[in-house]
């Protein structure tokens, strides 16, 4: 099982918020939020890779 | 059985926990943490069910049954699992409107995947009668 997937969306989040608050303290919060945007697809790619494949495991397994 | 049961309760709560720290800046991180625990920890008990269902259809096929009639049932077990796991998610989120939906085109279907049963029921009792 791939627990590493958990750790790696909460590293992705916790880099993305860091950040976030620099460069927003840096005054660039158009770039604070496109970093936010990036991350959260990064993350939703991720996600959704293993959201099919769950459900073709449930398609498989009850036949439909 | 049971190192699984230890090895998904003990990941859930690592999770939850990781889930609670990126939540305070990043609510939607958190949300796709426990996503991405539902998928994998559902995934890790695949193989049992897979093994439950084989046994159910054994049985089905040694006692004589017609085979078409378990094969409804198993889909729309199928169906129930997928809408839970897309409502909760919903939920999760807090899209409580978007959860019923789903809830709802779930259940429409699933009456539609089981319809046919009762009409086999209904067509059984008439030629009884």
């Amino acid at each position: 099982m791939d627990v590493d997937l958990i750790f790696k969306i909460a590293a992705i989040g916790i880099l993305v918020s860091i950040l976030n608050i620099v460069l927003n303290k840096s005054g660039r919060e158009e770039q604070a939020m496109m970093t936010t945007l990036a991350g959260l697809v990064v993350v939703l790619m991720l996600v959704v890779r293993e959201i099919a494949n769950l459900f073709d495991t449930v398609k498989a397994l009850f036949g439909f | 059985m049971e190192a699984e049961l230890i090895r998904i309760a003990g990941i859930g709560i690592v999770a939850a926990v990781l889930a609670v720290v990126v939540s305070e800046k990043k609510p939607e991180m958190a949300m796709l943490v426990g996503l991405a625990f539902g998928a994998l920890a559902l995934m890790l008990v695949a193989g049992k069910a897979g093994a439950v269902i084989s046994l159910i259809n054994d049985s089905v096929q040694k006692s004589g049954m017609d085979a078409d009639l378990i094969v409804p049932v198993l889909k729309v077990t199928g169906m129930a699992y997928v809408t839970q796991f897309a409502v909760d998610a919903c939920r999760d989120a807090g899209q409580n409107a978007i959860a019923s939906k789903i809830e709802i085109a779930g259940k429409i279907l699933m009456l539609a995947v089981a319809a046919p049963i009762a009409t086999a029921l209904i067509r059984i009792i008439t030629t009884i009668l």
